[in-house]
């Protein structure tokens, strides 16, 4: 049992960020946390000679209460797509949508939590300086205490006060984490969020988004660890060359449908007794388990087969570069 | 409604902004219309007159309206006028070193020598109410650009 | 507005802790201290001359310390993607804007007020009197320079900062012409160059340092429609910096 530090009441387990001291910002449930429709995006060069179409009609929205995986090559235009999210960029055609508003409304950026990929800050300010700062201006209590919690939670205990000019990367990734989870956010987008973190540090960072996703928010995570992605995402997109190429559950990527695969042991209670597996489609199932049975073979299982999620990305991407 | 008024702003806020603007340079100050003395003071400020200075006011600062009326109390100009060729000294001491070097122009006579410095919108009053004109257009202006940027911000997102 | 607040001290804090402030802050004293060096002819006209060119160098101090704090703003934050936290999330373009303005102008009318006591002491060791209108004179000197820090700002949305230098500097300079010099650089067009010179700002309202040099007195409604004509410039700057930033994509 721990103590929490603004009510002094005993709570369970380690101690648990005081979410209940943030107001409710009463948002809409109903509608979508993230819906982006036909999303366009054609970058200009040359005074307009050139041009380069970075993202091509893209559609896909985030469901309350889910990870969305949003994964593609270098260059297919993940960070692209997340800037007309968050209306860095102006998108050419299509919109993107949070809670049924548009990115620029203030009202709904501040019930999100943003995680750049290379995140930078001024570096003449430590953490908790950041934090105050962005509490004032997210219209949020600026209570130390909380920003030390906060800091504590994403592994930067001890260095509140240090100036991020002494930062590392990883600790300016930190950093990043903890201001997108300031308040306590209802959608967090995350760009690459692990690159380059350490395993441990990777593993924080997972178990931080998994707790996030049990707390209610919905999550939208572009990274290149397919493992990462495969371990706690619910459904992924993914892209190539600015397309859409795939998107769906999880499972569904990943299971392949009509085949089948069939183990089964050699040489039943013999001493030369051995476990082999063969995959056969749905067509020469039956067939195929009948032979089995009429060599001697015992059959112990039959599953539909799976896939890794790096098989179905290097099939979905032609195998590489945009 | 309430829908319907928030998009019709963006039509009703700008439309009288332009008519302001038309208005304000359609009132016959585009012929003349910047600070220049020489394009839009008048004959009588352009002729100048000539008022003479005692030895006492020019050795203290001196006040604008005193300097600029005379005994009648109309606009006037003072100009105690330094040859070009003598350095810059005080009246003062002109009067004690070199009365050549020291002269009033005569009624309807151009000052050489010092309407530079009085051919600036402090010293001339007619010239405010075009500064008060630009700071309306300005005004105006900066709220039809804000508007129209803020509506064409709303298209693109 | 808290917003706007807190990042305009947000802004202030770090522009304090650079070092450019610090440089141009110390140039400004250096010159007010070697105007104060400077053989006088007499008595009486050393006192024009201190006022004259102290004055004359907090103008130009104006333009510097615009230039040097606002010119790489913005071009800063874009190139060390310190802008995205801030423009993602928590502030509209509108807010990064004023803040960051709001906390440039601070530290500018800082300095600039530090060169106005700096002149005043100037005087007072070189026992001249301080004119009742030096103090006002100064604020309007601050009004010009918070115009001019509005036109950096507006040139560092659309140019880099070696080209915002040069170019406001040609504003400062051509908007001191009166109209028909202006007209004289280019005669053939002569309607074009009028137009021109309408639309840039007429910086002569801002000289004030003539008759205070020469011990005159400015009537104080001037003042006011100065300052006014100043802030409604420096208002229309912004907007249209805004304008051009609201179109800009953060690549």
């Amino acid at each position: 049992m721990s103590e929490d530090p603004a009510t002094g009441e005993e709570v369970a387990g380690d101690a648990v960020f005081p979410y209940f001291l943030y107001k409710s910002k009463g948002t809409d449930m109903t509608e979508t946390p993230l819906s982006v429709s036909e999303l366009t995006k054609v970058f200009r060069k040359s005074f307009g000679i050139s041009s380069f179409k970075a993202i091509d009609s893209i559609s896909f929205e985030v469901r309350k209460g889910e990870i969305l995986g949003f994964l593609g090559p270098n260059g297919a235009g993940k960070t692209t797509t997340i800037k007309c999210i968050l209306g860095l960029l102006s998108p050419t055609s299509g919109k993107a949508r949070l809670w049924g508003s548009r990115p620029a409304s203030l009202s709904v950026r501040r019930r999100l939590g943003y995680v750049p990929e290379n995140p930078d800050y001024e570096d003449a300010f430590s953490p908790v300086e950041f934090l105050s700062m962005f509490a004032h201006m997210r219209k949020l209590p600026d209570d130390r205490k909380m920003h030390e919690l906060l800091l504590d939670r994403v592994g930067l205990k001890g260095w509140e006060s240090v100036r991020i000019r002494s930062f590392s990367k990883g600790m300016r990734q930190r950093l990043s984490l903890a201001l997108a989870l300031q308040p306590v956010p209802d959608l967090m987008i995350m760009d690459e969020p692990t690159g380059g973190l350490d395993p441990n540090a990777r593993k924080e960072f997972r178990d931080i988004i998994l707790e996030e996703r049990d707390r209610g928010a919905s999550i939208f995570l572009s990274s290149h660890l397919l493992s990462e992605v495969e371990t706690i995402c619910d459904r992924a997109v993914i892209l190539a060359k600015g397309k859409k190429v795939t998107e769906g559950s999880l499972d569904d990527l990943l299971r392949v449908e009509e085949h089948y695969r069939i183990e089964y042991i050699d040489g039943w209670k013999t001493p030369e007794e051995t476990r082999n597996a063969i995959s056969v489609d749905a067509g020469n199932l039956q067939n195929t388990i009948d032979a089995l049975r009429n060599e001697g073979r015992r059959i112990i299982g039959i599953d539909q087969e799976h896939r890794t999620l790096e098989d179905v990305f290097l099939s979905a991407t032609g195998g590489g570069r945009r | 409604m309430r829908s319907a008024l928030f998009h019709a702003r963006l039509v009703i806020i700008p439309i009288p902004m332009i008519f302001l603007l038309f208005s304000l340079f359609s009132t016959g100050c585009m012929d003349r219309i910047d600070y220049d003395v020489d394009e839009v003071a008048s004959q009588e400020h352009l002729r100048g007159s000539n008022l003479t200075v005692d030895q006492e006011t020019a050795d203290t600062p001196a006040d604008l309206d005193t300097l600029l009326t005379n005994e009648s109390g109309r606009y006037d100009e003072t100009f105690l006028c330094i040859s070009a060729e003598t350095p810059v000294e005080t009246a003062g001491e002109e009067s004690i070193e070199s009365e050549s070097t020291l002269h009033v122009h005569d009624v309807g006579q151009r000052n050489h020598g010092t309407e530079w410095f009085f051919n600036q919108p402090w010293a001339a009053p007619f010239i405010w109410p075009k500064m008060i004109r630009d700071t309306v257009i300005l005004i105006v202006l900066a709220a039809a650009v804000l508007t129209l940027s803020g509506i064409l911000g709303r298209k693109r997102g | 507005m808290r917003s706007v607040m807190t990042f305009a001290l947000m802004t202030l804090r770090s522009l304090l802790r650079r070092r450019t402030i610090y440089g141009i802050s110390m140039v400004l004293l250096l010159a007010l201290f070697g105007i104060g060096q400077v053989p006088s002819f007499n008595v009486d006209s050393e006192g024009t001359f201190l006022l004259d060119f102290g004055l004359f160098g907090l103008e130009i101090g104006a333009l510097l310390l615009a230039i040097g704090l606002a010119a790489n703003i913005y071009p800063r934050d874009r190139e060390q993607r310190t802008a995205m936290p801030l423009l993602a999330v928590p502030l509209s373009r509108g807010q990064y804007l004023m803040g960051r303005f709001i906390g440039a102008a601070l530290v500018q009318a800082a300095a600039m007020l530090v060169g106005c006591i700096g002149l005043m002491l100037i005087l007072v060791m070189h026992g001249h009197p301080i004119p009742s209108d030096l103090f006002p004179a100064a604020l309007l000197l601050i009004v010009e320079g918070w115009f001019l820090l509005a036109v950096v700002f507006f040139f560092s949305f659309w140019t880099s900062p070696p080209l915002n230098a040069p170019l406001t500097i040609m504003l400062f300079v051509v908007s001191q012409m009166t109209v028909l010099q202006f007209v004289e650089l280019f005669p053939q067009a002569s309607g074009l160059m009028r137009f021109i010179r309408l639309i840039l700002p007429h910086m002569d309202v801002f000289h004030i340092k003539d008759p205070i040099a020469h011990g005159m007195e400015i009537p104080s409604l001037y003042f006011l429609l100065a300052a006014l004509y100043g802030l409604a410039y420096m208002g229309f700057m912004l907007a249209v910096a805004l304008a051009v930033f609201r179109s800009r994509d953060l690549k």
